[in-house]
């Protein structure tokens, strides 16, 4: 009985070990396949959702600067007058 | 009044309106702009050496899944058959011959016949050995033959019998003498598969060990919760303990991510050319997480494994002993489970327990110990679960039986595939063997995703040169503004 069951622990303990370096031609293949299957996604975006628009600077350098030229037209347009 | 007035009042109007506009501004950009971030790949995408693979988690989930391709009996039966026919014709210390010496050995143990391969192993060594070969033209014999021995003897070894203990320890030597001519041999499998057999032997003398550690010295016998604030993790002493349970020490200090993010973006981000600047990000492998050999290992007489290790080194050895070798193994399932407990990665470590437990009877002979093992999974699957969702609990279960379920179906495709293909008279060795399966079969690997990434807030003085130019642009926008109004007066003032 203890030759059956000493057995049996080494049979599930066999099982247990079996696992290791092997060594064969196939696996630099496998290493090959094994690193592209887990190429790298692209990151995450950088969570930019609160911040102003990158335009949003030249829209008002644009407007300000616009406004600027107008109010020079504006003293352009009229001549000189005596007060 | 005269052109040079009007131009006066109208630019004191735009220079007083132009400063509140830039104060403005300002204000405003401070109050709608949130913090910036930016991510970075963990520092385990630094593999060990220049060209070596790199961890990735998605690795350990589909291992624990078998979610691999992986071949069945006939195939190695057949490639046997084929070898030994080659035998005949090739001259048997030839280099050819040396390959397919390794390729009959491996079949044989992958048939669960390990003891039949350790006689023709040794008739190659020798052989070799006969031609002069030396040095790193022996690391295939050293790593198989070493590897067949301690498979066939290690049962013995466990059961007590100390002849098998010594011809275990010639296996290891054997190992050993392996990772000394080569030493960066796929993933470092070796040196880890030496630690395993070193550790099995120390609990055949002490079984204890092995409710008291896994294989890599990660203690098993404390709660997650008490192992976290224990003393123990006073191995960090230069380090944070809040550290502890995440993947990186990245954002402590120690290791400048955004230093790595510069590099990262040097090379596009591209992994195959990390080689180009090495130098530079060789030392970001510092801020990987340590593992292993934790309090009260140094007691433990695993010589090859004394200190604690990056935790991606251990990992890769265990995916590529698990694929390349044996397949699913306890030892293998419980260090996955603490390992990813380790660093943070719970539903991973969840999987692994539930797979362990599965593969309990295996861990060791006596019953008592396999319920110790059952008992330690349990108690870390519920400390994660009183950290998970609620509804995401109940489905965790269900989730694994039905992905460990497609792996499983996956390999029994392909290895169907292969016996239906050399039952047909295909030759195993076409490149095309495979291709009519990949087409019907979607990649079975699993995406990699955020869990990948390492995102960090950038310091608020990066946001500077963008707020001074919004701040500028507000001040001309309202200097336009002031200008143009005053102009408008001026010019209804001004009477031709």
């Amino acid at each position: 009985m203890f030759r059956l069951l000493a057995t049996f622990a080494c049979l599930f303990a066999l099982c247990g070990v079996a696992s290791a370096c092997l060594n064969d031609s196939e696996l630099p293949g496998h290493e090959r396949e094994f690193r592209s299957s887990y190429k790298r996604e692209a990151p995450p975006a950088p969570s930019t959702d609160s911040q102003p628009s990158s335009n949003t600077p030249l829209v008002l350098y644009g407007t300000g600067g616009a406004l600027l030229a107008g109010a020079g037209l504006m003293i352009l347009r009229r001549p000189s007058t005596k007060a | 009044m005269s052109r040079g007035g009007r131009l006066i009042w109208t630019l004191l109007a735009a220079g007083v309106a132009f400063v509140p506009g830039c104060i403005g501004s300002a204000f405003l950009f401070r109050t709608n702009t949130g913090p910036i971030t930016e991510s970075v790949p963990l520092p385990h995408h630094v593999p060990k050496s220049p060209n070596a693979a790199s961890f990735r988690f998605a690795m350990a989930h589909d291992v624990i899944h078998e979610r691999y391709p992986k071949h069945g009996s006939v195939w190695y039966m057949e490639r046997e058959r084929l070898a030994r026919e080659k035998l005949k014709s090739v001259p048997a210390d030839s280099d050819e011959a040396f390959g397919l010496y390794d390729d009959i050995g491996t079949g044989l143990d992958r048939l669960g016949k390990p003891a039949e391969a350790i006689p023709l192993l040794r008739n190659k060594l020798e052989l070799q050995q006969k031609r002069g070969l030396s040095g790193r033209d022996l690391y295939t014999t050293y790593a198989n033959l070493g590897t067949f021995i301690v498979h066939t003897n290690m049962p013995k070894a466990i059961a007590g019998d100390s002849k098998g203990k010594d011809a275990v320890r010639e296996g290891i030597d054997l190992l050993k003498k392996s990772v000394e001519v080569n030493p960066e041999a796929h993933f470092g499998r070796e040196v880890w598969q030496i630690v395993l057999a070193e550790f099995l032997l120390a609990a055949s003398d002490d079984p204890k060990l092995m409710t008291k550690f896994d294989f890599v010295g990660d203690r098993i016998d404390q709660p997650w919760g008490e192992l976290r604030t224990s003393e123990h993790v006073a191995r960090f002493k230069d380090r944070s303990k809040d550290s502890f349970g995440r993947a990186s020490f990245f954002g402590l200090g120690y290791v400048d991510e955004r230093e790595f993010q510069r590099q990262w973006n040097v090379i596009g981000g591209n992994e195959d050319r990390l080689p180009e600047v090495w130098d530079n990000v060789k030392g970001v492998r510092d801020a990987i997480m340590i593992v292993g050999a934790e309090e009260d290992w140094k007691d433990v007489p695993v010589r090859s494994h004394r200190s604690h290790a990056e935790f991606d080194d251990p990992m890769l050895a265990i995916i590529g002993m698990w694929r390349q070798g044996g397949g699913a193994n306890p030892h293998f399932c419980l260090c996955i489970g603490e390992i990813m407990l380790r660093v943070g990665q719970r539903r991973i470590a969840w999987t692994a327990y539930e797979r362990c437990k599965q593969l309990a009877s295996r861990y060791w002979p006596k019953p008592e110990i396999q319920q110790a093992l059952r008992d330690h999974c349990d108690s870390r699957q519920k400390e994660i679960e009183q950290t998970l969702p609620a509804e995401e609990v109940a489905n965790l279960r269900p989730n694994f039986d039905d992905e460990l379920a497609y792996g499983q179906r996956y390999q029994k495709e392909y290895q169907d595939f292969e016996a239906a293909k050399i039952a047909a008279g295909a030759d195993m060795h076409d490149e095309h063997f495979f291709d009519e399966f990949q087409q019907r079969h979607k990649p079975i690997a699993s995406p990699t995703g955020p869990e990948e990434w390492y995102v960090f807030q950038k310091p608020y003085y990066d946001s500077f040169p963008a707020m001074f130019n919004f701040m500028l642009s507000g001040g001309v926008l309202c200097a336009g503004v002031a200008a143009f109004l005053m102009s408008c007066w001026l010019y209804r003032l001004t009477k031709i």
